[in-house]
């Protein structure tokens, strides 16, 4: 798969190294709005291709080429813009991204019906939507990382509450909702593949697991050393994988909500392949779940009023 | 103490024991085998105390665990017990979020 990666922030960088080692990837093309922030690194990515699995080539580019890099490539992820200073939401940072979408983005995008585009920029799902509504790319080739990490960091931390203790992969339970302080968790009492799950514990270990996710979500907004941004930077590998190879996996990424006279993009499961999103999973959340997403909902609909974006 | 139990149970008295961690390494072949010896010792004493003073490597797992057998215990009226704690220990704790649900022995 040739792959576009849009900006040269802390994850933009690492993506960028990342992906080179992959084994789905055989070119790799590099916005940002400075090149020179990023042509050093390029040529020492080239010298490693020695050692790459399948990467063959690594270009550069500045931003008013996006629009060609756009026709070339199979998918786009999105890093580029304001990170979230801390003290502050991400929605603190969606005026100043959305700009930078506006004028940058959207245009590179204007009348394309490809690539499929993963957006990383927080705030995720807000600028998720704003690219559907101002771009043709329509809802099943356009997602945002979403709870991906959340859920991610939801899998591990649970499995080490089950006995035996089984593999994150082996855990079936989702971060949905907004990738901001109103995301739910589910957790189904089966969720460890019918290893022992203590149901007396279940209230206090959603308590604990939640507790957990969101120091890990703190570490990356306080942007300390300990903040690694490893698992991002994984889980965005992991869309791209399960789309490069057609995997379906069923991942949490930002979708469109059909029923929603808003627009809004949010997490739900849906399974992901070679088409971008093949189908939402919305019958693996359940009733009392739903009912903790609509405060998400709700909030989310107030701000984007509130920005003269509804 | 070896490999096999990297830890070792002392019977302080009666209904009363102390797991005294040294490292929470050992192999995941054997991690079950030592979770449930651990629930054992919750389910057929009152109190059990560990301590993790000299414990200089450990897996979050089994922190993890440490905070179910305490809730456990809590359910069943009994209590298990952090008499001690390393720094390391301490900070792995937090960042994973579990501290205030340990049951810390009041000195």
């Amino acid at each position: 798969m040739k792959v576009a990666i849009w900006g040269a922030g802390t994850i933009g960088k690492a993506l960028a190294h990342r992906l080179a080692t992959t084994d789905f990837i055989s070119e790799l093309h590099w916005i940002n709005r400075d090149l020179n922030k990023i042509q050093s690194r390029s040529t020492d990515i080239e010298h490693g291709l020695l050692f790459a699995p399948v990467c063959r080539r690594v270009t550069t580019a500045s931003q008013k080429s996006a629009s060609e890099v756009f026709d070339e490539v199979d998918m786009a992820i999105l890093t580029q813009g304001y990170p979230v200073a801390q003290g502050d939401t991400r929605d603190d940072v969606y005026i100043r991204n959305r700009e930078i979408f506006r004028e940058f983005v959207i245009p590179s995008l204007s009348g394309k019906s490809m690539p499929i585009v993963l957006v990383i920029t927080n705030p995720v799902d807000h600028l998720t939507r704003l690219l559907y509504r101002e771009t043709d790319l329509g809802s099943s080739r356009l997602m945002g990382l979403g709870t991906v990490v959340d859920t991610a960091r939801l899998c591990h931390s649970i499995s080490g509450y089950v006995s035996p203790m089984p593999y994150p992969r082996d855990i079936w339970a989702y971060a949905v909702g907004f990738h901001n302080e109103d995301v739910a968790v589910t957790i189904p009492r089966m969720c460890a593949m019918g290893r022992e799950f203590p149901p007396d514990l279940l209230e206090d270990i959603k308590r604990l697991v939640q507790i957990e996710i969101a120091n890990g979500a703190n570490r990356v907004k306080q942007a300390t050393d300990e903040a690694t941004l490893h698992p991002v930077i994984e889980g965005a590998v992991h869309v791209m994988k399960s789309i490069a190879l057609d995997m379906c996996s069923v991942l949490t990424v930002s979708v469109h909500d059909p029923d929603s006279s808003n627009d809004l993009f949010y997490s739900v499961p849906c399974t992901i392949g070679n088409q971008g999103i093949l189908e939402r999973l919305d019958n693996l959340i359940p009733a009392d779940t739903k009912d903790s997403m609509r405060l998400g909902i709700e909030n989310a609909i107030r701000f984007l009023h509130s920005c003269g974006d509804a | 103490m070896n490999d096999l139990a990297p830890y070792a149970i002392e019977v302080e008295e009666p209904g009363v024991v102390l797991i005294r961690f040294r490292s929470g390494r050992c192999s995941s072949r054997r991690m079950n085998k030592h979770e449930v010896e651990i629930a054992e010792l919750v389910r057929s004493n009152e109190t059990v105390k560990y301590d993790l003073s000299d414990t200089t490597a450990i897996g979050s797992a089994w922190i993890k665990w440490m905070v179910k057998m305490t809730l456990m215990a809590r359910r069943m009226g009994k209590e298990v017990l952090c008499v001690g704690m390393s720094d390391s220990i301490r900070s792995m704790s937090e960042v994973i979020g579990v501290l205030d649900d340990l049951n810390f022995e009041q000195k």
